[in-house]
């Protein structure tokens, strides 16, 4: 219930911050995506209880602020939420391993939906060439550089709200 | 008698300077006590009162400090009122050198999380009059055109989005043409007739024609010019007068109301 309440805050917190601050920080034309960095943070927390409805919120929340439809988003953040399930207590002492991996294969994903999206189906004029080189890439840098104080900060939530069960010994 | 011509006598040895060693003599031992004794008085005196003054000393820094702090802190604030004065006061030569149309002020609180699209986010919405397709500019000139509202926000497609298409005019020549944005938040002139003289310099403005945007809004400057032989249509570079980063606020054309010509279109887009 508190991860429940704390998380519907956490999330509406981090979409005002993406939109605020975060999406005014740029490297070439490229942006970091905090929320897709709590979103896989959380679900690669070994007690945070993972659920659909996170995915779900985060994309509604970033949708309202974007352009793009919130469907789009959910793709993304579904994707990340299904590896990062995928790979959860599977990488032994690979937290960060699996964290970063999540974090580039999810933005990589959320991009090349995106461009797909604007380029086939709005007949935006992209180029793919320009769009890898100043959008994506200079994204996953970015991602990258904020993924580490991004992990330690939801994982000190994830440790408040959702703490380790202890093991009782027969 | 003999006392005072003893002292008559000392008085005439002392002015005749003769009791200088015997009085040097004499007093040494005394100052050489007293200077002990003024010493001795200091150190006390300095040891009594020293804590008290480093104490007195530590408040006054902490009082001093917190009150540097505290005019800093009115310092910031001040410059930041003095911006948005001097900002407001932009927008008001703005909206005094058109008066044909009705403003709302607004602030940008975000943008577009997303860097494919060009968006900002401004916190005025349905509640203050505002509606979907109606322009908005800045005191420097056009910034773009509300997408969506809701009653106390609305998003504002820039005009450098990749999505977005202004028609536009180019003075002096009058050659209309048509302002597209870019990835990279550049802007291009297309449409533009091989034989239009169109140069560096010439400002672009909103010519008034597809009904989106009111006519004379100032856009931008050209900044070069791509012309071949072989081309339809000539391009250009086009230097926005409004700098997309720094915008905190701006004013909706509230009485304006665009036409949509979409179903005027339909019949030559369904045409083979």
């Amino acid at each position: 219930m508190m991860a429940s309440l704390s998380g519907l805050v956490v999330l509406a917190i981090v979409a005002a911050l993406q939109s605020a601050i975060v999406a005014q920080i740029h490297l070439l034309q490229g942006t970091a995506d905090l929320m897709l960095l709590t979103l896989a943070a959380w679900y690669l927390h070994e007690n945070a209880p993972a659920s659909w409805v996170w995915a779900v919120l985060a994309a509604l929340m970033v949708g309202t602020l974007s352009a793009l439809p919130w469907w789009l988003y959910l793709l993304g953040y579904g994707a990340v939420a299904v590896l990062a399930m995928l790979l959860r207590r599977r990488l032994w002492r690979g937290a960060f391993l699996a964290y970063f991996t999540v974090v580039l294969v999810g933005a990589l994903l959320t991009h090349l939906l995106t461009f797909a999206y604007l380029r086939f189906i709005h007949n935006v004029p992209l180029g793919f060439g320009e769009a890898f080189n100043l959008v994506v890439l200079p994204s996953l840098l970015l991602n990258l550089l904020f993924a580490l104080p991004i992990h330690s900060l939801v994982d000190e939530w994830a440790n408040l709200t959702a703490p380790a069960e202890e093991e009782t010994v027969p | 008698m003999v006392i005072a011509l003893v002292v008559i006598g000392l008085l005439a040895l002392s002015l005749g300077g003769y009791l200088t060693p015997l009085t040097r003599l004499s007093t040494q031992p005394i100052l050489a006590v007293q200077a002990w004794f003024a010493r001795a008085y200091q150190g006390i005196l300095t040891y009594l009162n020293a804590p008290k003054d480093v104490n007195t000393l530590r408040a006054e820094n902490r009082q001093l400090k917190a009150e540097v702090s505290r005019l800093q802190t009115e310092i910031v604030t001040l410059q930041q009122q003095l911006t948005e004065a001097e900002l407001l006061s932009a927008l008001l030569d703005f909206a005094r050198a058109h008066p044909q149309n009705e403003y709302k002020a607004a602030q940008v609180i975000g943008r577009d999380p997303n860097p494919f699209v060009h968006y900002i986010i401004i916190n005025r919405g349905s509640d203050d009059g505002l509606r979907v397709g109606m322009p908005v500019v800045s005191a420097e000139g056009l910034v773009g055109v509300i997408n969506a509202v809701i009653p106390n926000a609305a998003r504002v497609q820039l005009i450098t989005d990749p999505a977005s298409a202004v028609d536009v005019v180019v003075q002096p020549s009058h050659t209309n043409a048509v302002l597209t944005g870019s990835l990279t938040g550049e802007l291009a002139l297309d449409m533009v007739p091989l034989d239009a003289q169109i140069h560096p310099g010439n400002l672009v403005l909103t010519s008034g024609l597809g009904g989106r945007y009111p006519a004379n809004i100032l856009v931008g400057q050209i900044i070069n010019v791509h012309k071949l032989s072989y081309a339809l249509f000539q391009e250009a570079a086009v230097q926005p007068v409004v700098d997309f980063h720094r915008l905190q606020i701006v004013l909706v054309i509230v009485n304006f109301r665009p036409v949509d010509i979409t179903p005027l279109l339909k019949p030559n887009e369904t045409a083979p």
